[in-house]
């Protein structure tokens, strides 16, 4: 390939990037853009694209705000309490799938499992909100829990099997040479080969539980509400607070990012594990 | 120290038949060679030694204990694996400290740290502690996997090709390295391997393995000199051993063989074998002849062929030629300063005291005492 025909090929990709990185980082800008300004700054044409009367009143109107304060409490409580108990049951069921496939039920059991998402949840949606509403379970932190620990599980362990089959067998093999018995040679060698995958999983897990709208919209509501819930109430009859939205997505954000910032090092960690296979 | 018997063992994986009515002994301090092609079943033997597979049927001894449903952990024996089987997140430093680590084991720190390092600079990998295995080259990474084993002290050894993917020469060095090696010396020591070289260099006997089956169990020259079947003749030498089917025939007063798919020759034998074919107790056979054993050129009193030159190869230490005769096609050794050139006819001639007869039934060898 000639150098220019090269170069052609590279600008384009570069103003692809450009467009691309754009196309991403330009709601988080508009959001944190609107987050400061002043409702009526917000309402005007043409819009500012820096606020021209920098504020933090948005911000300190939705920490004031009780029913937003307690739902981010409500979301961090059923996204905590999910992502664990996918990620755990996720990794046990997944070692068995990949290990001990025909104890583990085989390939039947390990499909079967990824066909509950093959559903559109909003199937499941009125069967069990009658569920739980005959159970007197509606509106507790249990029924969304049990809710988002029911689709996340399937790609748990669907992921966790994939992690856990990468990693050859006589690597366990060797510990158990070495003197380690099969539960110490899970610790030393399997769990942390698989730990950079098993970050990918908590991530997915807790995206899902954390940004849930239409299960929490149709089990929960009044005792428990999730931030996502509390969104629409910023939208009264005449008008949108669209500064106190963002401002309270803005903190919505925060514990993703602090959590992806701290699993951060072990996702990179994970990538140059991949070099070494083989 | 330990004395290992196996006690027909068989081992299957599903349907699949691993190893059938495998027995054999290894005494103290011994270096015993499993050898057989890929998929003979070695390294099932050698795990079911470690305590990673259990046998289906039939006991393990060691040292006259019954351990046949004992865990890994439980025996005290050392194994390097033919895929290293290295902790690709531990530095090479813990991968190789890691038997000593194990729980139960209680050594402290600093007599880890001497013995990781002595064992280290005895294998010539002491500058590499520090490093992750993915930085270590392959001869390297062999290295390190048996430093982890001889760390240990163990009672047993399990050696699975350590050598094979390593290139010819580093082959080489390593395998001096192995005779060298005092920590090898005294303790029983178990190796798998597919190449007969290495076989033969190393073992104190070898159990050759094929179809999961033992074919032979005997000191190395033994294996070589005397094959007890088709499938340990074949896997033992290099250039392989010609085989050529014959029929017997009586010409006058003599047995001779004639090869099936050149009729026109008659190839005699030994008075010895004459005898044992007389009364047709072998209408066909199945006859050996290891390439050193056909000659270029003629000597009085023995059955001189005429030949055709196919293909020469000077491999620097010897010259590979093969030579037709009629529709034969034989591999034959030569001096590596001899010249052939394609076409040139030539005389040829066997060691006739050389010959192995096999029966075309089973393979088995044909035996004349």
């Amino acid at each position: 390939m000639s150098q220019k025909r090269f170069s052609l090929i590279r600008t384009l990709g570069i103003i692809f990037m450009i467009t691309y990185i754009v196309f991403i980082a330009f709601p988080i800008y508009w959001q944190l853009n609107t987050s400061f300004k002043h409702i009526g700054e917000v309402r005007k044409i043409p819009p500012t694209f820096f606020p021209k009367h920098f504020t933090l009143s948005p911000y300190i109107n939705v920490m004031n705000n009780p029913m937003a304060r307690k739902s981010i409490y409500d979301s961090l409580i059923i996204s905590i309490t999910t992502t664990l108990l996918s990620v755990l049951i996720g990794s046990l069921a997944g070692y068995a799938f990949a290990r001990y496939p025909k104890y583990a039920g085989g390939e039947n059991l390990s499909f079967w499992m990824l066909s509950v998402r093959m559903f559109p949840p909003i199937v499941f949606i009125l069967p069990f909100f009658f569920i739980f509403n005959n159970l007197g379970l509606t509106d507790t932190y249990f029924s969304l829990i049990v809710m988002y620990f029911t689709f996340n599980l399937p790609l748990s362990v669907w992921l966790m099997m994939m992690f856990f089959g990468d990693i050859p067998r006589e690597l366990e093999e060797a510990a158990y040479v070495d003197g380690y018995k099969p539960f110490r040679a899970f610790f030393k060698v399997t769990l942390p080969l698989v730990l950079p995958g098993m970050v990918s999983v908590v991530m997915l897990c807790w995206i899902f539980a954390w940004n849930e709208f239409l299960f929490a919209n149709v089990l929960v509501g009044t005792r428990v509400k999730t931030f996502p819930l509390v969104i629409p109430t910023f939208a009264s009859g005449s008008s949108i607070l669209w500064n106190q939205v963002m401002a309270f997505t803005v903190i919505a954000m925060l514990p993703p990012i602090i959590l992806f910032i701290i699993l951060r090092r072990y996702m990179i960690r994970g990538l140059s594990l991949g070099v070494v296979k083989g | 120290m330990a004395r290992i018997r196996f006690e027909n063992i068989t081992k299957k994986f599903g349907k699949t038949v691993a190893l059938k009515d495998v027995s054999f002994d290894v005494d103290d301090g011994e270096f015993f060679v499993l050898l057989g092609p890929s998929g003979a079943g070695k390294t099932t033997t050698l795990k079911l030694l470690a305590g990673l597979y259990k046998p289906t049927e039939g006991n393990i001894f060691i040292n006259d204990k019954n351990v046949s449903e004992d865990p890994p952990y439980n025996r005290n024996v050392a194994m390097t694996f033919e895929s290293y089987a290295l902790y690709p997140h531990l530095t090479v430093f813990e991968n190789i400290a890691s038997p000593l680590k194990a729980p139960g084991r209680n050594i402290p720190s600093k007599e880890v740290k001497e013995r990781v390092e002595r064992v280290a600079r005895m294998l010539k990998i002491d500058q590499l502690l520090d490093r992750k295995p993915a930085e270590a080259s392959g001869g390297q990474k062999q290295r390190i996997a048996l430093a982890r084993t001889m760390v240990r002290e163990p009672d047993i050894y399990l050696l699975d090709e350590p050598l094979s993917h390593l290139d010819a020469k580093i082959r080489y060095e390593l395998r001096q390295e192995f005779h060298r090696l005092e920590a090898l010396k005294g303790v029983t020591t178990v190796y798998v391997t597919h190449d007969y070289v290495e076989a033969l260099s190393l073992g104190d006997r070898i159990l050759m393995l094929d179809h999961g089956e033992v074919q032979q169990i005997g000191k190395p020259r033994e294996i070589y000199e005397d094959p007890a079947n088709i499938r340990v003749a074949k896997q033992v030498g290099q250039p392989d051993i010609n085989i050529v089917e014959c029929v017997t025939r009586v010409e006058g007063e003599k047995i001779v063989l004639m090869p099936k798919n050149e009729p026109t020759i008659n190839i005699e034998i030994s008075d010895e074998a004459q005898a044992a074919f007389r009364n047709n107790t072998y209408p066909e056979v199945l006859l050996g002849i290891r390439p050193q054993f056909i000659k270029v050129g003629e000597i009085p009193g023995s059955q001189i062929f005429d030949g055709r030159v196919d293909v020469y190869q000077v491999l620097g230490s010897e010259g590979v030629l093969n030579v037709e005769i009629g529709d034969l096609n034989l591999i034959a050794l030569t001096s590596p300063e001899d010249r052939y050139t394609h076409g040139e006819e030539i005389k040829v001639y066997f060691l006739k005291d050389r010959f192995y007869f096999f029966s075309p039934e089973n393979g088995e060898r044909i035996r004349f005492s």
